[in-house]
């Protein structure tokens, strides 16, 4: 091997271990008894699971790993259906008004979501839906980016095939799932991947609209037991929690990797 | 039985015409090629027929009923479209069996009726391979082998051999001609190569400009071209045209170019007498030039000509010079042999001329 690529191969490995490094410190702390937590280097003295059990049982975790599995689904599968939906009518259907609508829904991208938070939280509290999951999953059912990636993806297909799906006899839904769908896989992982992500990782508005802990998403449980004060300010604890916090998207991760390079390439995203 | 009808059939793409009081009749079991340079509104009009595109005027009907607001899958029509529009998810079986399944059929008489279309095109032994496993001219059967497994009352293809190479677009010719010849059933074909639309039509409308100018078999067309467009477009390579003036002697009436080079007495030619002392358009085929007097042909009108190059093809040539800055092409025989760069005369059969009218285009005369 070439000098050159043997000093690449070590600066390499030192980015990699710095992006590791607190992951490892992270997971090893919370199996370190809180006394030691200050001392931990590289390799603890002792291990225990005190940490887990404590966090176990002082908030419902498994509760919420629950609320964040159904949350996140259901709006993956929601994003997927609509925005597709949205996607090949702004792409394919031909209706007055149709790039005007498109442009304001790309608008809409651009502003940060804290500008709607509070007329979202006005229409989930007239709608009477605070405290409920229909407050997670609803307003997530659909989203700007979804519907700009399937439309960009239906443009690049031949109108032809629809036009032999409508001649064969297919509706506009069939054509969707039933033509479309199939062809557009790389997209789909792409759109539930990130879309999944996102709503895992979202803590702003289940904080906004759930206070119930039963019904609380992970993250949001998490932070609230972190910051919040009943972790009691034991660094273990809150490391606990915040390893099964990163538990699911890191097992995600380890399943889907290719499609998440994919789609992280495709999109020109940093998530 | 399946007549398709047009009364005044327009379609207006905003404020742009697509197509222009389309007015005929595609009568059952015929085979109509509509021909015409692109985005003269020829495929508009079979996706007209098909569904796929709004009427915004006039009357269409498809075995004497109204078919204007009824949905592509209603019609009984199939189409076979220029890049094939295979669903590229499926297998040949599965694309030819899927309208079949979504019409309800049952899985026995879907595979008969696939065996049996897959028979016809011989295609039996690609119905596993997904398109992306066959070549254009496989999946281009596939696609036909789709349109017929359904036994629809009319046939559309769209430019469906455009994507071919030469060899391939020529035995697909074929093969359609022949499967029509099977099938017996109403084709409408859109092309923009006339070889096609003269081989393949029982008749040809010749489109421009979303305007249907001419209606006729392939062999009146080519001889009796009823304006300018229509006489350019059809024949390869395409008519020779010289503007000039219709004039009159003590010999009667002559057609003259403007530079006074060709001269054609015209004597049994009376339709032109209106057009004495007027402007006229000369048209002639290039088959009807000859670098001599041929055998049997009485009239000629004779010019001297610089011969600027030979495409020599074997069966035949065609020899370059120009009349008044106009091309003029003529097609030899092997046996009329004529050397490029050389002076030479070309005589014209005056009772070939074709005259057309300067200002509408329109043709004075037939023959």
């Amino acid at each position: 091997m070439k000098p050159s690529k043997i000093i690449l191969f070590i600066l390499l490995t030192g980015a990699a271990l710095s992006f590791l490094y607190p992951f490892y410190w992270m997971i090893l702390a919370s199996l370190t008894p809180e006394s030691q937590i200050g001392e931990l280097r590289v390799a603890p003295k002792e291990l225990t699971f005190s940490n887990y059990a404590l966090m176990f049982s002082k908030i419902p975790i498994w509760r919420s790993l629950l609320n964040s599995t159904i949350v996140a689904s259901a709006s993956t599968l929601g994003v997927l259906i609509f925005g597709s939906m949205t996607g090949y009518a702004l792409a394919k259907l031909r209706f007055k008004g149709r790039d005007l609508l498109f442009f304001v829904i790309i608008f809409t991208m651009t502003l940060p979501f804290q500008i709607s938070l509070i007329p979202n939280y006005i229409l989930m509290v007239k709608f009477g839906w605070v405290d409920t999951m229909a407050a997670l999953i609803v307003p997530a059912l659909n989203n700007a980016f979804a519907i700009l990636m399937f439309r960009q993806t239906f443009k690049s297909i031949p109108d032809d095939l629809i036009d032999a799906a409508r001649v064969d006899g297919c509706g506009e839904m069939r054509i969707i799932y039933q033509i479309l769908w199939p062809n557009i896989i790389p997209t789909i992982i792409t759109v539930a991947i990130i879309t999944f992500m996102s709503s895992w990782n979202d803590v702003l508005w289940p904080l906004i609209v759930i206070r119930n802990e039963h019904l609380m998403t992970m993250p949001q449980l998490v932070t609230l037991f972190a910051v919040g004060g009943r972790a009691e300010a034991q660094l273990g604890v809150k490391l606990a929690s915040a390893v099964l916090l990163a538990l699911p998207i890191i097992i995600a991760y380890s399943i889907f990797q290719k499609y998440f390079i994919q789609s992280m390439a495709s999109t020109g995203l940093k998530s | 039985m399946a007549a398709i009808k047009f009364e005044r059939v327009s379609k207006v793409y905003g404020k742009i015409p697509a197509v222009k009081d389309a007015d005929f009749e595609i009568r059952d079991k015929e085979f109509m090629v509509l021909v015409g340079p692109s985005g003269c509104g020829k495929s508009t009009l079979l996706r007209m027929i098909a569904g796929l595109e709004e009427i915004s005027s006039g009357s269409l009907f498809i075995d004497d009923k109204l078919v204007n607001g009824l949905p592509p899958k209603d019609r009984d029509i199939a189409i076979v479209f220029q890049n094939y529009a295979l669903y590229p998810h499926m297998t040949a079986f599965d694309n030819l069996a899927f309208g079949l399944k979504i019409r309800g059929l049952s899985k026995k008489e879907i595979k008969i009726k696939v065996d049996e279309a897959a028979r016809i095109l011989e295609i039996e032994s690609l119905l596993d391979r997904k398109p992306k496993a066959m070549s254009g001219g496989q999946r281009q059967r596939v696609a036909i082998g789709r349109a017929i497994v359904r036994n629809p009352k009319v046939f559309l293809f769209d430019e469906p051999l455009s994507n071919l190479d030469a060899k391939l677009r020529g035995q697909m010719r074929i093969e359609i001609a022949r499967l029509h010849q099977k099938l017996r059933t109403t084709i409408v074909y859109v092309t923009h190569d006339q070889v096609e639309a003269m081989t393949l039509g029982d008749r040809i409308a010749v489109m421009n400009k979303g305007e249907i100018l001419q209606i006729d078999t392939p062999n009146n067309l080519y001889a009796h071209p009823k304006n300018l467009f229509v006489a350019g477009f059809i024949g390869m390579p395409p008519m020779n045209f010289v503007e000039g003036r219709i004039g009159k002697d003590q010999e009667g009436l002559y057609f003259q170019d403007h530079s006074k080079t060709l001269l054609a007495r015209t004597p049994k030619r009376p339709e032109l007498e209106p057009y004495l002392d007027r402007e006229l358009t000369m048209g002639i085929r290039p088959e009807h030039i000859h670098p001599y007097p041929a055998k049997g042909v009485v009239h000629y009108a004779a010019f001297q000509a610089h011969i600027q190059f030979v495409e020599r093809l074997g069966h035949e040539s065609f020899a370059f010079s120009t009349l008044q800055d106009q091309q003029i092409v003529a097609r030899l025989t092997p046996e009329e042999t004529v050397e490029p760069l050389s002076e030479m005369a070309l005589y014209f059969e005056i009772e070939k001329m074709h005259f057309f009218d300067k200002g509408t285009g329109e043709a004075v005369t037939g023959d």
